[in-house]
């Protein structure tokens, strides 16, 4: 069983490119694992819901037949995966290329979640705008800045001005 | 059906919708032709935008993003070997060799020819069909309804391409998520840990998360590049359709099976294509030459994948069943607009599906216009910087969620189920089984319910009603017949394992 190990590859400039690679199995056993324990929170979370008239079906029964089949279906990819070790058969590799420009990414969207409410949209969507844009890769700051405006001044002319969707203000 | 058509033609003529479609059009090949946006992308994205337009206008122009997509994913395919969608993967099987020998505009305007015809002729199969379908469909109780939710899962989970088991898993996600809210018969809450959860999670801030913000996760990953190809001479759209011509048999017969297997709910047009690829391959004089830039290739596997556009409308139209992502995304948006998608369609709002018919009617002709005179423009939209595209659709991905429902709650259901789509995309458990459970899920367990209200609590009941009967026979089937296979492989041949990744 491997583990997480980084990588690097030669691109045609001669750049070295690190990733991020996991055999493919172990990401299916860890899935397995994560969906077992989560299906198993499902079906004892269902077993409390109340039962109402004498009806078979209650509102419990369903999510309990789809947390059966979630635990059916992780233990089919588990076992899929360790067959696929214990037999060397497609040892195939996740790789997760340029892993911190997707970790930002990611940060910079749960970021604009919190803060929205807090900042307002117009504030919060140009910080959004310029720190994602950088992150993706527009390094000229002239391009971020005209992206910014134009967005800011597309949201303003389409959602508040023509649909009339009211945005957040902000709390200050 | 001349009523109808008449109605929907009459529904087009006014200036919103013909701009609708214009601007449909328009977007679908900004869309299709970039590279790593699909047209389910493109319509998610744009869907927060038709809230507050006319529910044929919107519909019309969702339509011409997800006909138009379609049209242009050939593009990338061609030029730069990466498909708009995954269909347009088999294009570029024969399309990006033509375009290595230098014959880019050649294939180019055979994808646009065939794609067209493709599309027009799967149009009028699904007139033909739909609203017949829908006239049966208008006797269905729960029952029906219940085995044809089934049957449509059990599709999606054994048609897609790829692993089987991952399916599923895509599919009791998905299942997972629609039990969130209260429960459709008694009232119960379930799994609401938090007031703005009362009436589920909410569908289109999941749909934009699971599609477009977990693809701009993946485009950050990568670093495309675009096309070195410039087109110095395309072929004038009149002298193209002459190039169409020795072609014809091979566009008819795969527009026949774009058309059928596009109506099955889960097969859709990456299947389409295949298959209609295989089967020129197999009835042409040179089947050697396929994949090295046989043109037969790109119209054989253009023309079926268009096809199954509409014909994954039939089942959608008439039944409330979509026959593939994008249009469980066409479903969200009736939904939105308050409409209720199934037989009653025809019945309630006629103006809806037949203005849809006739837009196609109108600008599938159209599109291939477009296509054809700004073929140029096109190439140049595959060159835009990726980073630029990313930062653009991650803005609109989040504004859209915000204004679904005025809500930071469907911003975080957007970033999580963002999230959450990402790592699956890395486990290869693809979106579309769960955006379909979350459409197909609901509607199952409420007809279960009240299925067995009606008997009783005989589950007889749904096996007593012979077209329930069949349905779910098929379902067995469908389901049951690749897991035997898939085992018997396992345990007595010890052959390959079929959880292909």
């Amino acid at each position: 069983m491997s583990t997480s190990t980084p990588g690097e590859k030669e691109t045609p400039n001669e750049k070295k490119e690190w990733y991020i690679a996991l055999r493919s199995e172990t990401a299916d056993l860890i899935a397995a694992s994560i969906l077992i324990l989560g299906s198993s929170w499902y079906i004892i979370q269902a077993m409390g819901f109340p039962t109402r008239g004498s009806a078979w079906v209650q509102a419990h029964t369903f999510p309990i037949g789809i947390g059966i089949l979630a635990i059916l279906s992780a233990i089919a990819l588990g076992f899929f995966a360790i067959r696929r070790i214990l037999t060397r058969q497609r040892l195939e590799v996740i790789e997760i290329h340029k892993p911190l420009i997707v970790f930002f990414g990611l940060v910079c969207t749960l970021a604009y979640a919190m803060v929205l409410n807090w900042l307002g949209f117009y504030l919060t969507s140009a910080i959004f705008t310029m720190v994602f844009g950088y992150v993706a890769g527009i390094r000229k700051l002239w391009a971020l800045f005209a992206l910014t405006l134009g967005f800011l001044a597309f949201t303003k002319l389409i959602f508040e001005m023509t649909l009339g969707t009211p945005l957040p203000t902000g709390a200050w | 059906m001349i009523d109808g058509l008449l109605l929907g033609f009459y529904a087009l003529m006014t200036l919103d919708v013909i701009l609708a479609l214009f601007l449909g059009i328009a977007i679908g090949y900004i869309v299709g032709a970039l590279p790593g946006l699909t047209s389910s992308v493109g319509m998610a994205v744009l869907l927060p935008f038709t809230f507050s337009m006319d529910p044929v206008a919107a519909m019309v122009m969702l339509v011409a993003i997800y006909v138009a997509g379609d049209y242009a994913a050939a593009i990338p395919a061609i030029l730069v070997n990466a498909p708009g969608q995954p269909a347009a993967a088999i294009t570029a099987f024969d399309g990006f060799p033509m375009r290595m020998n230098g014959e880019a505009g050649k294939a180019l305007t055979l994808s646009i020819l065939g794609s067209g015809f493709g599309a027009f002729t799967s149009t009028l199969l699904l007139i033909v069909s739909a609203a017949g379908l829908a006239h049966i469909a208008l006797s269905f109780g729960p029952a029906e309804y219940f085995a044809l939710s089934l049957l449509g899962l059990a599709l999606v989970t054994s048609l897609a391409s790829g692993s089987m088991t991952r399916a599923v898993i895509g599919l009791v996600i998905g299942l997972m998520i629609v039990t969130i809210g209260l429960d459709p018969v008694s009232g119960t809450q379930r799994y609401v840990f938090h007031r703005g959860l009362l009436e589920g999670v909410p569908f289109l801030p999941a749909l934009i998360g699971l599609f477009a913000l977990s693809e701009v996760f993946m485009m950050l990953e990568r670093s495309l590049k675009s096309s070195g190809e410039r087109i110095h001479s395309l072929p004038s759209p009149w002298k193209s359709m002459s190039m169409i011509y020795p072609f014809g048999k091979t566009m008819g017969r795969s527009s026949i099976i774009g058309f059928l297997i596009g109506v099955v709910p889960g097969a859709g047009a990456t299947i389409a294509s295949l298959v209609s690829y295989s089967v020129a391959k197999r009835l042409s004089k040179k089947p050697e030459t396929f994949g090295s830039g046989n043109p037969e290739g790109v119209v054989a596997s253009e023309t079926a994948n268009n096809a199954a556009g509409p014909g994954a409308l039939a089942p959608l139209l008439s039944l409330g069943i979509p026959g593939s992502a994008s249009a469980a995304i066409l479903i969200g948006a009736l939904m939105i607009h308050g409409i209720n998608p199934g037989p009653m369609l025809f019945a309630r709002n006629p103006e809806i599906p037949y203005a849809i018919f006739v837009s196609l009617l109108i600008g599938l002709p159209m599109m291939m216009l477009i296509g054809l005179l700004g073929a140029r423009f096109w190439v140049q939209i595959t060159r835009l910087n990726p980073a630029l595209i990313a930062t653009v659709v991650t803005s609109i991905c989040l504004l859209g969620s915000y204004t679904y429902d005025n809500n930071i709650l469907s911003v975080w259901v957007a970033v999580v189920a963002g999230i959450l789509g990402y790592v699956l995309r890395k486990l290869d458990i693809h979106p579309a089984p769960i955006i379909l459970a979350l459409v197909l899920g609901s509607m199952m367990e409420s007809n279960l319910r009240r299925g067995l209200r009606v008997s009783g609590d005989e589950f007889s009941y749904f096996i007593s009603q012979p077209v329930s009967a069949i349905i779910l026979f098929c379902a067995f089937a469908v389901f049951i017949l690749p897991l035997g296979q898939s085992l018997i492989s396992v345990f007595r041949d010890r052959k390959p394992i079929q959880d292909t990744r």
